[in-house]
């Protein structure tokens, strides 16, 4: 009880200090509560969905042509590991469908009404309109919330023959083709519809098998046993289809909020940090501060115990306080940074009261807390009444005068200045290590932005950057290509196509070719040794590389159909899609498994006019002929817009979260330091120093360490961006990071950490002014 | 001599809780050039309130204090502070140095406020060291490293660097013993003797002595004075007289 009473009065004499710890407590607390959020209920709830769902263990897709597969001919070459599948069927196109501003070019599905009522990979209405009765289309949640397109709308799927053009009637939420990420969109149409569509577009038929295995397979041995399905299919009918199990659809549905949380977790373990520190600090100055009422309490009989339990329950309750509002705050704040993620992911999730999450938070911030309090309460134990009573405990330890004053060359305030910051090492010290890890926070985050927002780095999100995608019918190939060298408008061109291979599981690989690497835009596409230049070599994945145990140098074989060819590994390259199973070919590479001229002639261009112009004059002069095309800008620009809110989330929050850090680190600082030394500014004032002086000299000795330390930090940062940025990417594909630092963000930043300082610093100096010589010096 | 403060009316009330305590009550007082002026009194009796209210270090609550002449009452915070720093030295019963600086560095930090010759600052600030008896192996040290003595004179030295007007004295001996007390109040009296003005707050009769003019105070006001005149050690008929007086007084 008298602890419980010393407490109290200890939080009411030092109500300033207490709300910093509490609100540097609740900082952490938010970001903490965030992170345990996103890992165990965000991206657990997709993986529940899913089993709500009763999503099967992997999916294979045909695309179209595929009207000769029946579900009898499935039967027939089921293996034996299969527990249960459903065969659906369906109408593929690929096509550009809007997006956005923009528009994307995934695999569509179409589906009939009887999927609706399927037991496996279950497909559900979200939200409907049942007003709209007629032409109605059910789109994927995904196309709503990362598309912006909404119940009512009209949306048109092109198809060779004819472009079909819908109601937007409602959503649906599917596991797989439900996102961009797994490049299948399966859309419900009413079977009227489906009926039309397919008797104008018999070529078009598709179907998806929806597999269940008897045993607990990891993705790698689902793929295997999946793959040998696709190997018969391919066999015996020539018909290609591509296998998704049920993980990897969802880590790549789910990439961003991963990437976010990469990036987050940084910033908690850095807050964490500095608010132990803080607390340790602040309880260091509080024994120091208050080591005369200590002294007197042990002279009245309190033991070290009944002393430590009061700090304790002190510290307890600023940490309850902290934590309780902080989880409050971050469940808060939780809506604002998973309806980004929704966008991307396109699983519907709805935050609920997570045990494990608050629990973590919790139990991690108050073992922190009880750690730092039970190394800091230690010292309670070498106070000795008298001595406490006497003069406090204090160390002079003045090991060197720094500055003398008569050999300094530099005015009295410059010189006292100096002084203080020798004298205050410890403070400086903290604010030091603080800003330096701020900086970090500060230029990842604007990297960040400067990336996916302000100019977004395609390079590591696509294997080839360029304004537009042209793919033509092979007959008209030549006279194409004539065209582009002959038009002025044209920059550049290259042909570049991609095949489905396979490799010695007969697992899929997509594998661009290119008639001359030398063209590649795209510098970062090779990181590590060379494209292939002979027809002998190969450039894999690193991901897969590193999965696999490949090493430049290596063989690696592909297969295509009965054919195979061992090419010799020449360099790795990065790639967010398919998992890491891609890989460049040269032309005369492609030949020694395919006849190239049945593979579809895509070309890649360059132009001085927007892309679109060009685009439509080709469309115009071809017509038919031309089989797709992609303006690259703007599907990038739909593709990218989940990242930019992301980004710009990050640079704000993290300039918000930074400057509240600075403002409280120092206020604790400057408080402590000023308490310390007011008898020092009060026999200055006596001595004739004004407030002016006394402030500045302040200012000046912070000063020089906050700017070296902001310079470095700026610095540092500079060059462990990409490799930390790189590091938290390497799970996704991205093995060699080479963002742009933005030079002009970071020095705002800079000069946002050294501006916010100097403001703190100020304001919190004036506390100077109430010091007065007189009641010092009299003792009270 | 002329006088270098003047006080009229002084009166300085302190607050508390709506408690009103008047410490000083109308108080007129002068203090002269050359002086070595003593206030003395009974604890409680408002005898640092008046030197540091004369010294501009804290404001009277009514009345008007003049130094050469010239009204300080109602001078700004740091008005005062420049005040302070051209015409007062202050020594203090707890000395007061600044833990982290030499002891060099403590008479410099008063004297380069004033001066910014920093040559001639340095050679006055050795030269006062080495009047009030710090040996020069002592320049570098800390004042934790010293004696209470020698805080004591190198309180006194940081006091005198910028020759000021007056020095006020707070029991400048009150927490040493009497040999270290009696040194440092040697010091003050050699620089008196040289025409140093200062005034004094004890309640020590040693150190009383020492002033040419005793001041008495009771309940925050003057009730009595005594001329002395200059200090002659050893002379029984002044001590006799300091007596009578304190004993008049009530002391």
């Amino acid at each position: 009880m008298k602890s419980i009473l010393l407490a109290k009065s200890n939080l009411r004499k030092n109500k300033g200090l207490s709300i910093c710890i509490a609100l540097l407590i609740l900082i952490g607390a938010i970001f903490l509560c965030v992170s345990c959020l996103l890992v165990f209920d965000f991206q657990k709830s997709s993986y529940k969905e899913a089993e709500r769902l009763n999503a099967s263990d992997a999916a294979i897709y045909s695309s179209g042509n595929a009207g000769n597969i029946t579900k009898e001919y499935i039967d027939s070459i089921i293996p034996d590991s299969v527990s249960d599948y459903l065969y659906t069927e369906g109408l593929f196109v690929q096509t550009s469908i809007k997006f956005n501003e923009g528009e994307v070019t995934p695999y569509v599905n179409f589906i009939k009404s009887e999927a609706l009522n399927r037991n496996i990979s279950k497909i559900e209405i979200i939200e409907e309109d049942t007003s709209i009765i007629d032409n109605y289309i059910y789109i994927p949640y995904h196309i709503h919330t990362g598309g912006g397109i909404n119940i009512g709308d009209t949306y048109e799927i092109k198809f060779p023959t004819n472009t079909y053009s819908f109601k937007v009637k409602g959503y649906i939420n599917t596991i797989y083709g439900g996102s961009y990420n797994m490049n299948q969109y399966h859309m419900l149409i009413s079977d009227e519809d489906y009926a039309k569509i397919e008797n104008d577009n018999p070529t078009s038929k598709s179907f998806t098998l929806y597999i269940n295995y008897k045993e607990n397979f990891k993705d790698t041995s689902i793929l295997k046993e999946s793959n040998k399905i696709v190997r018969e299919i391919f066999i015996d009918k020539n018909i290609e289809t591509i296998v998704a199990p049920l993980n990897t659809t969802i880590e790549s549905r789910t990439f961003l909020s991963m990437i976010f949380f990469a990036s987050f977790f940084m910033t908690v373990i850095i807050i964490i940090g500095i608010v132990m520190l803080m607390i340790f600090n602040n309880i260091s100055n509080y024994i120091k501060e208050n080591m005369k009422n200590l002294g007197a309490l042990k002279a009245m009989g309190y033991t070290t115990k009944d002393l430590k339990k009061s700090l304790l329950f002190q510290f307890g309750i600023l940490t309850i306080i902290g934590l309780v509002l902080g989880i409050i705050c971050g469940y808060l704040f939780m809506p604002i940074i998973t309806n980004m993620l929704i966008a991307q992911s396109g699983i519907p999730y709805n935050l609920k009261f997570n045990i494990a999450s608050t629990l973590i938070t919790l139990i991690v911030i108050s073992l922190f807390v009880l750690f730092v309090v039970m190394i800091s309460i230690r010292k309670i134990k070498k106070i000795e009444p008298i001595i406490a009573l006497r003069d406090g405990i204090e160390n002079h330890n003045f090991k060197k005068n720094h500055i003398q004053l008569d050999k300094s060359k530099l005015s009295i305030n410059t010189s006292l200045s100096l002084k203080n910051m020798f004298k205050n090492i410890k403070q400086n010290i903290i604010s030091f290590i603080t800003i330096i890890f701020l900086c970090f926070l500060m230029v990842a985050s604007v990297t960040m932005y400067q990336n996916f927002s302000r100019e977004p780095k395609l390079s590591l999100l696509t294997f080839e950057i360029a304004d537009g995608i042209v793919s033509v019918d092979n007959d008209i190939k030549e006279e194409f290509v004539n065209d582009l060298k002959n038009d002025k408008d044209i920059k550049d061109f290259k042909y570049l196509t991609s095949y489905m291979m396979h490799d010695k599981d007969f697992s899929p690989f997509v594998v661009y070719i290119l008639e001359d690497t030398s063209k590649i835009n795209n510098k970062d596409n090779c990181y590590k040794g060379r494209h292939p230049k002979h027809d002998n070599e190969v450039a894999i994945s690193g991901k897969y590389a590193k999965e696999n145990g490949y090493n430049i140098g290596d063989e690696i074989e592909y297969q295509v159909g009965n054919k195979k060819y061992s090419y010799l590994i020449t360099g790795f390259i990065q790639t967010t899609n398919n998992s890491g199973r891609e890989a460049i070919l040269s032309y005369d590479g492609a030949k020694q498994l395919i006849n190239i001229d049945e593979v579809s002639s895509v070309y890649y261009f360059d132009s001085n006019l927007k892309a679109s112009k060009i685009i439509d004059k080709y469309n115009a002069k071809y017509g038919d002929k031309i089989i797709t095309t992609v303006d690259f800008q703007e599907l990038i620009k739909s593709q990218l817009s989940t990242f930019v809110g992301i980004a710009n989330l990050m640079v704000i929050v993290i300039s918000i979260i930074s400057g509240c850090i600075i403002v409280l680190v120092l206020y604790l600082l400057m408080k402590s330091m000023i308490y310390d030394r007011r008898y020092e500014y009060g026999i200055l004032k006596a001595l004739g120093y004004k407030t002016t002086d006394l402030v500045i000299q302040n200012v000046l000795a912070f000063m020089p360490i906050i700017i070296i330390a902001t310079l470095i930090g700026t610095i540092i940062s500079y060059f462990i961006t990409n490799p930390y940025i790189g590091f938290n990417m390497r799970p996704f594909g991205i093995m060699k990071c080479t963002m742009v630092i933005p030079m002009d963000l970071s020095i705002i930043s800079a000069l946002f950490i050294i501006s916010i300082s100097v403001i703190s610093t100020i304001l919190m100096s004036l506390k100077i002014r109430k010091i007065e010589p007189y009641n010092l010096l009299i003792g009270e | 001599m002329g006088n270098i403060i003047e006080t009229k009316k002084l009166c300085k009330t302190f607050s508390n809780g709506g408690l009103q305590q008047h410490v000083l009550k109308n108080i007129d007082l002068e203090i002269y050039e050359g002086d070595y002026t003593i206030i003395m009194g009974a604890s409680g009796a408002g005898k640092s309130t008046l030197l540091y209210t004369l010294s501009g270090m804290d404001k009277p609550t009514l009345g008007q204090i003049s130094f050469n002449n010239k009204e300080i009452t109602k001078m700004t915070i740091d008005k005062l502070a420049q005040f302070r720093r051209k015409n007062c030295g202050f020594v203090f019963q707890q000395t007061y140095l600044i833990d982290s600086m030499s002891v060099l560095d403590n008479v410099l930090v008063s004297g380069l406020l004033v001066n910014n010759n920093k040559k001639e600052v340095v050679k006055n600030a050795k030269e006062i060291l080495k009047k009030v008896d710090i040996k020069e192996e002592l320049w570098t040290k800390f004042p934790t490293q010293l004696s209470g003595g020698e805080a004591q004179r190198v309180g006194i030295a940081r006091a005198l660097i910028n020759n000021p007007k007056l020095v006020f004295a707070d029991e400048p001996t009150g927490a040493l013993n009497s040999k270290t007390g009696k040194d440092v109040l040697d010091t003050l009296t050699e620089f008196n003797n040289k025409g140093q003005s200062i005034v004094m707050v004890t309640h020590d009769i040693k150190s009383a002595r020492r002033g040419n003019r005793i001041i008495y105070l009771k309940d925050g006001e003057i009730v009595g004075e005594c001329n002395l005149g200059k200090y002659i050690p050893n002379d029984k008929e002044r001590h006799q007289k300091l007596s009578d007086f304190l004993i008049k007084m009530g002391w």
